[in-house]
């Protein structure tokens, strides 16, 4: 059997199955009507929660969010408890909804069948009247439809549906009337014309009702719905009149599967790990020197410059985000932060009696914060030298040297990404948005040796600190699901994250070149 | 499910006859169509806000009324290879073989007496139209077993053919 041959193979069977059509047993409506029944009601809302990817994310951001609350409450209270400890230091639906659709359904029903009764002179047969809607039930099915709003979506659609087939129906020449060509297995074989005639049943259907009602829009309204339900065999039967080649008689699209299931939109998540060397400078200036500093320095002549240089830094980074739309991401996660600097001074103070000094930070940082002096006595010594009547112990030693001062944190990022070219291997992205450090820890090296930690209780520095952060990323996706990052950042504070009541001013700034790997899933 | 039960009934009273038919084409028994036939309607009331008008509405239909019959026939791993194809080339000799004088039940019970994994390929390749390799993809097997079981399935139906016409008959004639 060559190719033509299979070709009118297939045909031949194609033709016999185009129009079959058997009556359906009662019991499949019934068992279909009781299934509907017991559904429960989707309450939509709450969909998401079925997804317990979301349930995660939104889990996450409810920790994030309640615990900077729990810092920010924290770091107010002591902010306003170091305001009171500088004044001292400067001082020194619905069943019943369907119930009235079965009954209209009965009401209309019985309407009809009222209907049909007195119409027997009509002339079509019982298949053609089979394949009448009742222009009432059609009427009904919109007034009922109206009274909520799902009711109304899923009536307004079968309808529309029905007027689109119908308009179909509406392109056929407006003479044709099917011919004993167009199904001759019909014609010389026993198989059952259900159909009959679909053509002669629009007809006979738009004389009926118009017969029926007078009603011109509701006659129109149904013969339509006739068409609807015949319309399956016209095209087709036009289409294989001109069929040479393989009849495709039916080719539904393939990816039907997902709306069967009624599968939610999939949203695709990824989540990465990395890290980040970086250059990390916490800005630290000197606004008001401690009264030591001040006349160890004006006493010397000489004018204390303080910088802050950045140093070799790094961050390990954890984040997760989720993409809105093709180009659109959010993401947030959690880092931690070494940031390595050196302060630099072009002196510091000693007081000779007692051989100790201290450097223009450490003094500003000690100078009112009790908790700190405790740490640091040395600063003491210094301070009671410089306030000695004959102040003549207290020296400004003009040497620049640079102190090591490094920081701990914890980053929470949450910025938004944009990306370019999301289909290629290669693509892009551009980051924006904000970080929150946790202060850990502030390490400090001292002029007499030794460090000075400091950690958010010593009140220093704010708990919690703002920046804004922006990026580059570049995204190359090494199989299906994994990719390999590489991403830019810079970080800024924009305000003073120290608590020292401007002595010490602290607005750092963080830019990094981090490598990662991605998962999106 | 919230939807209009009048527009529900209005819907499957509008599909109900084509579909029952093509599930039954489907299934090996009534009770299997009557299965497919719930099944299908049951998705299509739940989706039918999916449907997005831009094909025909029985298109859609049918293939709800397709898949639901395909995975309910996926339970049962019925599409295996099924042999050399041209050994059932071969089987065919170049007859041609017609239908006529066979009306729709015995046409139907014809295919309903395929092997299994004949008569959804068939049913998929010949009276549906798809392609082979749309067929591989929808049932998860290999190209060459969706051509070798609608190769086989060729055969026996022709030769089923050949026998209720019998040889001499005029339906069936040599080239």
């Amino acid at each position: 059997m060559n190719q033509s041959e299979e070709n009118k193979f297939n045909k031949a069977w194609q033709d016999a199955f185009k129009d079959a059509s058997e009556t359906p047993p009662s019991s499949i409506w019934k068992a279909l009507e009781e299934h509907l029944d017991n559904e429960p009601d989707k309450v939509v809302p709450l969909v998401w929660w079925k997804n317990t990817r979301i349930l995660y994310v939104a889990a996450s951001v409810a920790v994030l969010l309640l615990a900077g609350i729990g810092v920010w409450m924290n770091d107010h209270a002591g902010k306003q408890a170091m305001v009171s400890g500088n004044v001292q230091g400067v001082t020194q639906e619905p069943l019943s909804t369907i119930h009235d659709h079965e009954k209209e359904i009965a009401v209309n029903n019985r309407e009809t069948t009222a209907a049909n009764k007195e119409k027997p002179e009509s002339g079509t047969d019982n298949k053609a009247q089979e394949a009448v809607i009742p222009p009432e039930l059609s009427r009904s099915g919109g007034i009922t439809a109206g009274r909520d709003s799902q009711a109304v979506t899923d009536s307004r659609i079968a309808i529309s549906a029905v007027k689109e087939h119908s308009g179909i129906k509406a392109k056929l020449p407006a003479g044709f009337t099917p011919s004993s060509e167009d199904a001759p297995l019909r014609a010389s074989a026993d198989i059952p014309d259900d159909t009959r005639s679909g053509y002669e049943a629009v007809k006979t259907g738009q004389v009926i009702q118009e017969e029926m009602t007078g009603d011109s829009e509701q006659a129109l309204m149904s013969g339509l719905e006739i068409a609807f339900i015949e319309q399956g065999n016209k095209p087709w039967i036009e289409k294989q009149g001109r069929f040479n080649k393989r009849l495709v008689f039916y080719r539904p699209q393939l990816p039907q599967e997902e709306e069967e299931d009624q599968k939610p939109e999939k949203k695709e998540y990824y989540a990465g790990a990395g890290v980040m060397p970086s250059m990390f400078n916490p800005n630290v200036s000197i606004a008001s020197p401690s009264v030591g500093m001040s006349f160890a320095k004006s006493s010397s002549g000489t004018k204390t410059e303080v910088l802050s240089r950045a140093g070799t830094s790094f961050a390990m980074q954890t984040y997760g985000g989720i993409k809105i739309s093709k180009h659109w991401s959010v993401e947030t996660g959690i880092n931690y932060l070494r940031g390595n600097s050196v302060f630099e001074s072009n002196g510091y103070v000693m007081d000779v009696m007692n051989l100790q000094a201290v450097n223009a930070l450490e003094s500003a940082l000690v100078s009112g914060n009790v908790k700190l002096a405790d740490k640091m006595p040395q600063y003491s010594m210094v301070a009671n030298g410089a306030s000695n009547a004959n102040k003549l112990s207290t020296y400004y030693v003009d040497v620049k040297k640079g102190f090591q001062n490094n920081y701990s944190f914890l980053q929470l990022p949450v910025q938004a990404g944009y990306t370019i070219a999301p289909d290629h291997k290669l693509s892009y992205t551009l980051l924006g948005g904000l970080v929150g450090n946790l202060f850990l820890k502030n390490e400090l090296d001292l002029t007499t040796g030794g460090t000075l930690i400091t950690s958010v209780s010593d009140g220093t520095y704010q708990a919690l600190h703002w920046s804004a952060t922006s990026g580059v990323r570049l995204n190359y996706r090494l199989t299906g699901n994994w990719s390999t990052i590489l991403t830019g950042t810079y970080q800024k504070t924009f305000y003073d994250a120290g608590k020292m009541m401007n002595a010490v001013q602290f607005k750092p700034q963080l830019f990094g070149v981090g490598w990662g790997v991605r998962l999106n899933f | 499910m919230n939807g209009d039960r009048l527009a529900q009934k209005q819907l499957y009273d509008a599909f109900a006859g084509r579909m029952y038919a093509l599930s039954k084409r489907y299934a090996k028994n009534i009770t299997d169509a009557e299965d497919i036939m719930q099944e299908s309607f049951m998705k299509i009331f739940d989706n039918i806000h999916h449907f997005r008008g831009d094909s025909p509405l029985e298109f859609w239909v049918r293939s709800i009324v397709v898949n639901t019959a395909i995975k309910f026939l996926k339970k049962q791993k019925p599409w295996t290879h099924s042999g050399d194809i041209d050994a059932y080339q071969n089987e065919i000799s170049n007859d041609e073989v017609s239908l006529s004088g066979m009306n729709y039940g015995q046409l139907l019970e014809m295919i309903k007496e395929l092997p299994d994994g004949c008569q959804t390929i068939f049913n998929l390749y010949a009276i549906e139209g798809y392609k082979h390799q749309e067929i591989a993809e929808m049932l998860g097997v290999s190209e060459g077993t969706s051509k070798s079981q609608y190769a086989r399935a060729r055969m026996l139906l022709v030769q089923k053919l050949k026998a209720e016409h019998g040889l001499d008959d005029e339906s069936v004639r040599r080239k």
